[in-house]
């Protein structure tokens, strides 16, 4: 799926007949974008490991995007369909090692950005074509037809959400989602330590 | 091994909660807008649009009307006649354009003329931001929109309390150019519609240029099928991208023009059809 995102796919010159590689290379925009999948059942040590073989081999990552699907806890407003965005801000450098989360980087710049730019709701994710030609349709007619977004921001608070609302929501977020799999893995144990 | 700082985002479709059973179609659906929001997320990290207010300033043009509006006829409505007053409905909820058109009617009106003036919310049908033949389109379904609403059991007692013997609507839509010009242009079309006598005048607005990289960035946002009408406006991406800027009247500062005064000098020239 993420594969379908790209706008140009690129061939892995590396690659020698008979192997079968890991990696798609592509480009979204004008950035390069290197994909990989997690092996099922998704563990988090996989994750951790395969982000860290990515860093090695790829001089020059920027910010590493995890997508997925996860389960959520009703209660803290979270519906079946919506999306949670949690910027990570973490000193990534191997084994183990303090987070440091006071300035803001490029992830959550970019997500402050495309919030002012198309507003803080999934209304755009909808129905837009030049992001999924595929995207099936939300598979439940009681709620609305696009995915709500809840922002979250481990690990610090961000000064960017004055929302009232969405820092209540973001606090829901940090302490009560159920991120289950790989988000929880690399939240709790293993970046950051 | 070298101590690098990776920022990293995780993007979760919800595909169960606690207490609900996970389905392949929710999980399938979660993992498709997870992996789109990561894709216009890279998107935005790549796209450099950022400027400043100084560094935009009168850099864009004014410039004259790109063609007279051409424009689809109306529907017939009889609404109920019980004196000379003119009902003057504005089919937008946007205040500035409100209070342009109120300005104007007040201004022009006839001595003997009575103007009542309502506002209906109706839709535009053609998004936040209409691109070429989407705008008149949107002059055109706010009027038609009214109209129908004018039919319904709410606003009879107003024809009976206000004396109306003519109803008028006027509405205002702007939009942008790309098709058939040089540079994306940011107009209005200004349509004034006599239902009673079933006569309609229109004129446009001059138009203020755009950087066609921010009008190529909001046309990511449509919707499915057609390319001219948007959900986020051009205006909405240059405020994100240009600190201080007003997402309702950036031309002020990129060609020194209030979008309002154009929008003015464009309601003064359309004869209304009294």
């Amino acid at each position: 799926m993420a594969e379908a995102m790209l706008d140009e796919k690129y061939e892995d010159p590396s690659m020698k007949p008979g192997q079968t590689n890991v990696y798609r290379l592509g480009r979204i925009g004008s950035l390069n974008v290197v994909i990989n999948c997690l092996p099922e059942p998704p563990r988090a040590a996989d994750a951790v490991h395969m982000a860290q073989n990515m860093a090695t081999s790829f001089s020059g990552i920027k910010a590493i995007v995890i997508t997925g699907f996860g389960s959520g806890v009703a209660s803290a407003g979270i519906r079946l369909g919506d999306l949670v965005i949690s910027p990570v801000t973490n000193r990534y450098d191997g084994d183990a090692e303090s987070s440091s989360t006071t300035t803001t980087n490029i992830v959550q710049r970019a997500v402050y950005l495309l919030q002012k730019e198309v507003g803080a709701d999934g209304h755009w994710l909808s129905s837009n074509p030049s992001l999924a030609p595929d995207l099936p349709q939300r598979p439940s007619s009681d709620l609305p037809d696009y995915p709500r977004l809840h922002y979250g921001n481990i690990g610090s608070g961000n000064q960017d959400i004055q929302n009232k609302q969405l820092q209540d929501r973001l606090a829901a977020v940090k302490d009560n989602i159920c991120f289950d799999t790989v988000a929880a893995g690399i939240r709790a144990g293993t970046f950051m330590e | 091994m070298t101590n690098l700082q990776i920022p990293i985002i995780v993007i979760l479709g919800i595909s169960n909660c606690v207490d609900s059973s996970e389905s392949d179609v929710w999980k399938r659906y979660a993992a498709a807008n997870a992996a789109s929001y990561g894709k216009e997320f890279i998107q935005v990290m790549t796209n450099n649009l950022m400027s400043s207010v100084p560094d935009l300033k009168s850099t864009e043009k004014v410039v004259p009307p790109y063609m007279d509006p051409k424009l689809p006829p109306f529907q017939l409505h009889q609404y109920p006649s019980y004196g000379n007053a003119v009902l003057l409905v504005i089919p937008t909820e946007n205040e500035s354009k409100k209070r342009l058109l109120q300005e104007t009617f007040k201004e022009r009106a006839p001595n003997d003329v009575i103007v009542h003036i309502v506002t209906i919310s109706v839709a535009s049908g053609v998004g936040e931001q209409p691109y070429n033949e989407a705008g008149i389109i949107g002059a055109h379904n706010r009027i038609n929109n009214a109209l129908l609403r004018l039919d319904t059991a709410e606003y009879q007692e107003t024809f009976k309390v206000k004396r109306i013997g003519t109803v008028i609507v006027a509405s205002i839509e702007s939009y942008i150019q790309t098709d058939n010009i040089d540079r994306p242009t940011d107009y209005g079309v200004v349509v004034i519609h006599n239902a009673t006598r079933h006569q309609t005048t229109a004129c446009m607005s001059w138009g203020v240029t755009v950087p066609p990289a921010y009008v190529n960035r909001a046309r990511r946002f449509g919707f499915e099928g057609d390319p001219n009408r948007g959900r986020v406006t051009v205006g909405q991406i240059l405020a994100a991208r240009v600190p201080g800027l007003d997402k309702a009247d950036w031309q002020s500062v990129l060609a020194g023009h209030s979008r309002y005064d154009l929008l003015k000098d464009a309601i003064r020239q359309v004869p209304i059809p009294w």
